[in-house]
Protein backbone atom coordinates (compact mmCIF):
# COMPACT_ATOMS: atom_id res chain seq x y z
CA UNK A 1 0.00 0.00 0.00
CA UNK A 2 0.86 3.47 -0.54
CA UNK A 3 0.68 6.30 2.76
CA UNK A 4 1.27 9.88 0.84
CA UNK A 5 1.27 12.58 3.04
CA UNK A 6 -0.16 15.76 0.96
CA UNK A 7 -2.15 18.93 1.83
CA UNK A 8 -4.50 21.55 -0.37
CA UNK A 9 -2.27 24.18 -0.74
CA UNK A 10 1.15 23.05 -2.01
CA UNK A 11 2.01 23.82 -5.17
CA UNK A 12 3.69 20.78 -5.88
CA UNK A 13 0.88 18.61 -4.67
CA UNK A 14 -1.54 20.71 -6.56
CA UNK A 15 0.47 20.12 -9.54
CA UNK A 16 0.81 16.56 -9.42
CA UNK A 17 -2.91 15.70 -7.80
CA UNK A 18 -4.62 15.02 -11.16
CA UNK A 19 -1.77 12.39 -11.31
CA UNK A 20 -1.81 11.34 -7.69
CA UNK A 21 -5.42 10.18 -8.52
CA UNK A 22 -4.88 8.63 -11.24
CA UNK A 23 -2.24 6.34 -9.89
CA UNK A 24 -4.32 5.71 -6.85
CA UNK A 25 -6.86 4.49 -8.69
CA UNK A 26 -4.55 2.29 -11.11
CA UNK A 27 -2.90 0.72 -8.14
CA UNK A 28 -6.50 -0.14 -6.41
CA UNK A 29 -6.76 -1.87 -9.93
CA UNK A 30 -3.80 -4.11 -8.81
CA UNK A 31 -4.84 -4.51 -5.09
CA UNK A 32 -2.76 -2.23 -4.11
CA UNK A 33 -3.85 0.47 -1.33
CA UNK A 34 -3.98 3.92 -0.86
CA UNK A 35 -4.22 6.16 1.82
CA UNK A 36 -3.91 10.32 1.80
CA UNK A 37 -2.50 12.54 5.50
CA UNK A 38 -2.66 15.84 5.94
CA UNK A 39 -0.66 16.75 8.90
CA UNK A 40 -0.14 20.48 8.12
CA UNK A 41 -0.88 22.89 11.15
CA UNK A 42 -3.67 24.46 9.86
CA UNK A 43 -4.13 27.37 12.37
CA UNK A 44 -1.14 28.82 10.85
CA UNK A 45 -2.45 26.96 7.16
CA UNK A 46 -5.99 27.48 6.96
CA UNK A 47 -5.99 26.04 3.54
CA UNK A 48 -5.38 22.99 4.80
CA UNK A 49 -8.17 22.71 7.24
CA UNK A 50 -10.19 19.95 7.67
CA UNK A 51 -13.05 21.68 5.89
CA UNK A 52 -10.75 22.43 3.14
CA UNK A 53 -9.52 19.32 2.59
CA UNK A 54 -13.23 18.01 2.41
CA UNK A 55 -13.34 20.38 -0.69
CA UNK A 56 -9.82 19.51 -2.14
CA UNK A 57 -10.93 15.92 -1.80
CA UNK A 58 -14.10 16.56 -4.02
CA UNK A 59 -12.46 18.85 -6.03
CA UNK A 60 -10.13 16.68 -7.20
CA UNK A 61 -12.25 13.46 -7.03
CA UNK A 62 -10.74 11.56 -4.61
CA UNK A 63 -11.27 7.23 -3.96
CA UNK A 64 -9.03 7.13 -1.58
CA UNK A 65 -9.31 8.32 1.91
CA UNK A 66 -7.99 11.48 2.58
CA UNK A 67 -7.20 11.69 6.81
CA UNK A 68 -5.99 14.30 9.06
CA UNK A 69 -3.38 14.01 11.29
CA UNK A 70 -4.32 17.19 13.19
CA UNK A 71 -2.32 16.13 16.68
CA UNK A 72 0.59 15.32 13.56
CA UNK A 73 1.79 11.66 15.96
CA UNK A 74 1.18 10.03 12.43
CA UNK A 75 4.04 12.55 10.23
CA UNK A 76 6.19 12.40 13.38
CA UNK A 77 5.79 8.32 13.73
CA UNK A 78 6.75 8.05 9.73
CA UNK A 79 9.32 10.58 9.80
CA UNK A 80 7.60 12.42 6.95
CA UNK A 81 9.32 15.61 5.60
CA UNK A 82 7.31 17.32 2.82
CA UNK A 83 4.04 17.02 1.13
CA UNK A 84 3.80 15.01 -1.57
CA UNK A 85 5.97 12.07 0.48
CA UNK A 86 4.83 8.85 -0.59
CA UNK A 87 5.64 5.74 1.39
CA UNK A 88 5.41 2.71 -0.13
CA UNK A 89 5.14 -0.84 2.00
CA UNK A 90 4.78 -4.38 0.85
CA UNK A 91 2.71 -6.93 2.13
CA UNK A 92 4.13 -7.06 5.36
CA UNK A 93 3.66 -3.75 5.77
CA UNK A 94 7.05 -2.64 5.79
CA UNK A 95 9.03 0.15 4.31
CA UNK A 96 10.31 -0.50 0.47
CA UNK A 97 10.00 2.68 -1.44
CA UNK A 98 10.57 6.45 -0.56
CA UNK A 99 11.04 7.79 -3.78
CA UNK A 100 9.26 10.53 -5.98
CA UNK A 101 5.63 10.34 -7.85
CA UNK A 102 7.20 11.01 -11.59
CA UNK A 103 9.93 13.45 -12.61
CA UNK A 104 7.90 16.35 -13.07
CA UNK A 105 8.28 19.10 -9.92
CA UNK A 106 6.25 22.32 -9.83
CA UNK A 107 4.65 21.90 -13.33
CA UNK A 108 2.55 19.31 -14.47
CA UNK A 109 5.36 17.62 -16.97
CA UNK A 110 5.51 16.18 -20.76
CA UNK A 111 2.79 13.44 -21.36
CA UNK A 112 4.25 9.92 -20.88
CA UNK A 113 6.62 10.62 -18.06
CA UNK A 114 7.76 7.44 -16.63
CA UNK A 115 5.60 6.74 -13.19
CA UNK A 116 8.08 5.75 -10.73
CA UNK A 117 5.81 5.50 -7.90
CA UNK A 118 3.43 3.59 -10.09
CA UNK A 119 5.81 1.19 -11.67
CA UNK A 120 7.53 0.67 -8.12
CA UNK A 121 4.62 -0.38 -6.49
CA UNK A 122 3.60 -2.64 -9.19
CA UNK A 123 7.44 -4.22 -8.34
CA UNK A 124 6.63 -4.09 -4.62
CA UNK A 125 3.55 -6.22 -5.27
CA UNK A 126 5.27 -8.35 -7.58
CA UNK A 127 8.18 -9.17 -5.38
CA UNK A 128 7.80 -7.86 -1.97
CA UNK A 129 10.86 -5.77 -2.64
CA UNK A 130 11.21 -2.09 -3.95
CA UNK A 131 13.99 -0.84 -6.34
CA UNK A 132 17.47 0.04 -4.92
CA UNK A 133 17.68 3.15 -6.98
CA UNK A 134 14.88 5.52 -6.05
CA UNK A 135 14.08 9.29 -6.43
CA UNK A 136 12.87 11.24 -3.50
CA UNK A 137 10.25 13.49 -3.65
CA UNK A 138 10.33 17.17 -3.01
CA UNK A 139 7.98 19.40 -1.62
CA UNK A 140 6.88 21.97 0.53
CA UNK A 141 7.70 21.35 4.07
CA UNK A 142 5.30 19.68 6.41
CA UNK A 143 4.05 22.90 8.64
CA UNK A 144 5.37 21.87 12.32
CA UNK A 145 3.38 23.35 15.03
CA UNK A 146 5.32 24.65 17.37
CA UNK A 147 6.97 23.16 20.00
CA UNK A 148 4.97 24.36 23.44
CA UNK B 1 13.78 25.60 -2.64
CA UNK B 2 11.23 22.18 -1.95
CA UNK B 3 12.28 19.90 1.14
CA UNK B 4 13.54 16.25 -0.06
CA UNK B 5 12.91 13.46 1.95
CA UNK B 6 16.01 10.99 3.37
CA UNK B 7 16.76 7.91 1.31
CA UNK B 8 14.30 5.06 1.66
CA UNK B 9 14.84 2.80 5.05
CA UNK B 10 14.45 -0.32 3.47
CA UNK B 11 12.33 -3.17 6.02
CA UNK B 12 11.57 0.00 8.22
CA UNK B 13 7.87 -1.65 9.73
CA UNK B 14 5.52 1.30 9.29
CA UNK B 15 3.20 2.23 12.19
CA UNK B 16 -1.08 2.09 12.40
CA UNK B 17 -3.56 4.71 13.46
CA UNK B 18 -6.69 5.68 13.63
CA UNK B 19 -7.34 8.84 11.99
CA UNK B 20 -10.56 10.83 10.83
CA UNK B 21 -11.06 11.19 7.12
CA UNK B 22 -13.00 13.79 4.99
CA UNK B 23 -16.29 11.16 5.01
CA UNK B 24 -16.59 12.00 8.44
CA UNK B 25 -15.97 8.15 9.68
CA UNK B 26 -12.84 7.27 11.49
CA UNK B 27 -10.09 5.14 8.96
CA UNK B 28 -7.35 2.75 10.47
CA UNK B 29 -4.34 3.51 7.70
CA UNK B 30 -3.76 -0.45 7.33
CA UNK B 31 -7.12 -1.44 6.78
CA UNK B 32 -6.79 0.25 3.34
CA UNK B 33 -4.13 -1.64 2.61
CA UNK B 34 -5.83 -3.99 -0.11
CA UNK B 35 -5.58 -6.88 -0.80
CA UNK B 36 -2.47 -7.37 -1.33
CA UNK B 37 -1.22 -7.15 1.62
CA UNK B 38 -0.73 -9.43 4.84
CA UNK B 39 -2.49 -7.61 7.62
CA UNK B 40 -5.81 -7.85 10.04
CA UNK B 41 -6.86 -6.18 13.04
CA UNK B 42 -5.06 -8.15 15.67
CA UNK B 43 -1.80 -8.36 13.55
CA UNK B 44 1.25 -7.98 15.50
CA UNK B 45 2.58 -4.25 13.92
CA UNK B 46 2.14 -1.11 15.73
CA UNK B 47 -0.36 1.17 16.55
CA UNK B 48 -0.45 4.45 17.33
CA UNK B 49 -3.21 4.89 20.41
Amino acid sequence: MVVAFICNHCPYVKAAISRIVRDANDLKAEGIGFVAINSNDAEAYPDDSFDNMKLFARTNGFTFPYLHDEHQTVARAYGAVCTPDFFGLNSDLTLQYRGRLDAARRDAGPPGLRRDLFEAMRQVARTGDGPLDQIASIGCSIKWKDAA
Amino acid sequence: MGAIPPVCDFGWQAIDAVLPGVDGKSHSIFSHAGPTAWWWPSSATTALT
